[in-house]
C-alpha cells in the first residue's frame, strides 16, 4: 500500500470519527428531556354568577360547580365560570365528557331533562355547546367538542342551563367534564 | 371540570450547536476536497481543516458536557462564528483557486459544487433557527432573513460575475 493511500485512509477515518462524534453530541443535546414546573396557561376563574357551594381547585386547574335544576323550568347560570388564557400566545381547548352518575339505565336518570354547558367568547358568540340530555332512563352524553382557539390574555365564559323533568324527585347527578388544552 | 394540558408533539427544537455541526461537516468536506486537489492546494491544508473540524467537535462537547449552563445567546454566537469561519474558508479556497493560480474553470466548478450549496444550506439553517427563536432574541428573525437574502444575492452575483468574466476572456482569446 502506498504512502498516499495510507494518508488518505487516515484522513477519511478521522473525518468519519469527527463527523460521527459531532453528530452524536448534537443528537444527545436535542434529545435531552427537560421538565419545568410552570403555572397552567389555561385556568378557571369564578364568574359573576358563581354558584353557592362551588369549589375552585388549587392553582385554578379544576373546579367543582354546585348547580341546581328546577322541575319543569329552565334555570340559567349566566356566568358561573370563566375560562382564561393567561399566556401571551393563543391556545386551543375542547370539552370532553368523562363520567356521569347515576349511570345510564338507572331509574333516577329520568328525573333530569338536560344540562347544557355553552362556551361563549368575549363578544357573546357561542363557540360550543356541550349538552347532556335524557331519553327515558338513558343519558345522551355530548360528543367531544372541536378545539376552540382562546386568544392570548383573553377570558371566555362558560354558561350553564339546567332543567329537571316535571315532578322530578330530589336527586343529585355528578358529572365530570375534562377541558383538554393544547400547549 | 378539570383542565388537562395536552403536550402536542413538535419536532425537536433547533439548537445553536447545529451551526457548529454544520461547520464541522464543511471543514471535513474541505479537508477531503483539498486532499484530492493537492496539486492546487498546499499539502498541509487537509490536515489543518481536520484540526479545524476537531475544534468544532470541541465546541459541541463544551456546550453539552462542560458548560451546559451557558446562555443560549452565548452558545449561538460562538457556534455562529464557527460556521462563518467554515464558510469563509470555503470562499477563501474559491478565491485561492481563482486568483493566484488563475484556474478560473476549477474556481467556477468549486463555487457551484461547494461554495454555493454550503452557503445556501447554512443560510437555511440560520433562517430556520431565527424564525423559531423570536422570543429569545427579538431581532434575530429579521437579521437572518436579511442575511439570507444577502447571501443568496452574493452567491448569485459571484456566479454571474464569473460567467461574465469567463465570456469576456473567451472573447479576448478569440480576438487574438
Amino acid at each position: 500500500m502506498s504512502t498516499k493511500s495510507v494518508k488518505f485512509i487516515i484522513l477519511v477515518a478521522m473525518a468519519v470519527l469527527i463527523a460521527t462524534a459531532s453528530a452524536a453530541v448534537y443528537y444527545s443535546m436535542i434529545m435531552q428531556p427537560s421538565v419545568t414546573v410552570a403555572s397552567a396557561t389555561i385556568s378557571f376563574f369564578e364568574g359573576n354568577d358563581w354558584p353557592t357551594g362551588s369549589v375552585m381547585g388549587s392553582n385554578s386547574t379544576w373546579v367543582s360547580l354546585a348547580l341546581k335544576a328546577y322541575p319543569n323550568a329552565t334555570l340559567f347560570y349566566d356566568q358561573p365560570l370563566n375560562i382564561s388564557n393567561t399566556d401571551t400566545s393563543s391556545h386551543t381547548f375542547r370539552l370532553r365528557h368523562v363520567t356521569i352518575t347515576p349511570i345510564t339505565g338507572d331509574s333516577q336518570v329520568g328525573n333530569f331533562t338536560f344540562f347544557n354547558f355553552v362556551v361563549e367568547d368575549t363578544a357573546g358568540v357561542a363557540q360550543a355547546s356541550f349538552n347532556y340530555t335524557t331519553t327515558g332512563n338513558d343519558w345522551n352524553t355530548p360528543a367531544t367538542t372541536s378545539y376552540m382557539t382562546l386568544p392570548a390574555n383573553t377570558q371566555w365564559i362558560i354558561y350553564v342551563e339546567t332543567k329537571a323533568a316535571a315532578g322530578a324527585n330530589e336527586v343529585t347527578a355528578n358529572l365530570q367534564i375534562s377541558v383538554d388544552v393544547t400547549q | 371540570m378539570h383542565a388537562g394540558h395536552n403536550k402536542m408533539t413538535y419536532p425537536a427544537q433547533i439548537q445553536p450547536e447545529l451551526f457548529a455541526l454544520a461547520g464541522v461537516f464543511i471543514f471535513l468536506a474541505l479537508s477531503l476536497l483539498t486532499y484530492f486537489g493537492e496539486v492546487r492546494f498546499p499539502k498541509k491544508l487537509p490536515y489543518i481543516y481536520q484540526v479545524a473540524a476537531s475544534f468544532g467537535l470541541l465546541f459541541l462537547v463544551v456546550s453539552r458536557f462542560v458548560l451546559p449552563e451557558l446562555g443560549e445567546t452565548t452558545r449561538l454566537w460562538y457556534c455562529y462564528g464557527y460556521l462563518i469561519a467554515a464558510l469563509a474558508n470555503t470562499v477563501g479556497a474559491n478565491v485561492y483557486l481563482a486568483m493566484p493560480k488563475r484556474e478560473c474553470k476549477m474556481s467556477r466548478k468549486w463555487s457551484v459544487v461547494v461554495t454555493f450549496p454550503s452557503i445556501l444550506i447554512s443560510t437555511y439553517f440560520v433562517a430556520q433557527y431565527g424564525l423559531t427563536q423570536t422570543s429569545l432574541v427579538p431581532s434575530i428573525a429579521e437579521i437572518t432573513v436579511t442575511a439570507s437574502c444577502a447571501a443568496i444575492a452574493t452567491c448569485a452575483g459571484v456566479l454571474a460575475f464569473q460567467r461574465i468574466s469567463h465570456a469576456l476572456l473567451h472573447r479576448v482569446h478569440k480576438g487574438r
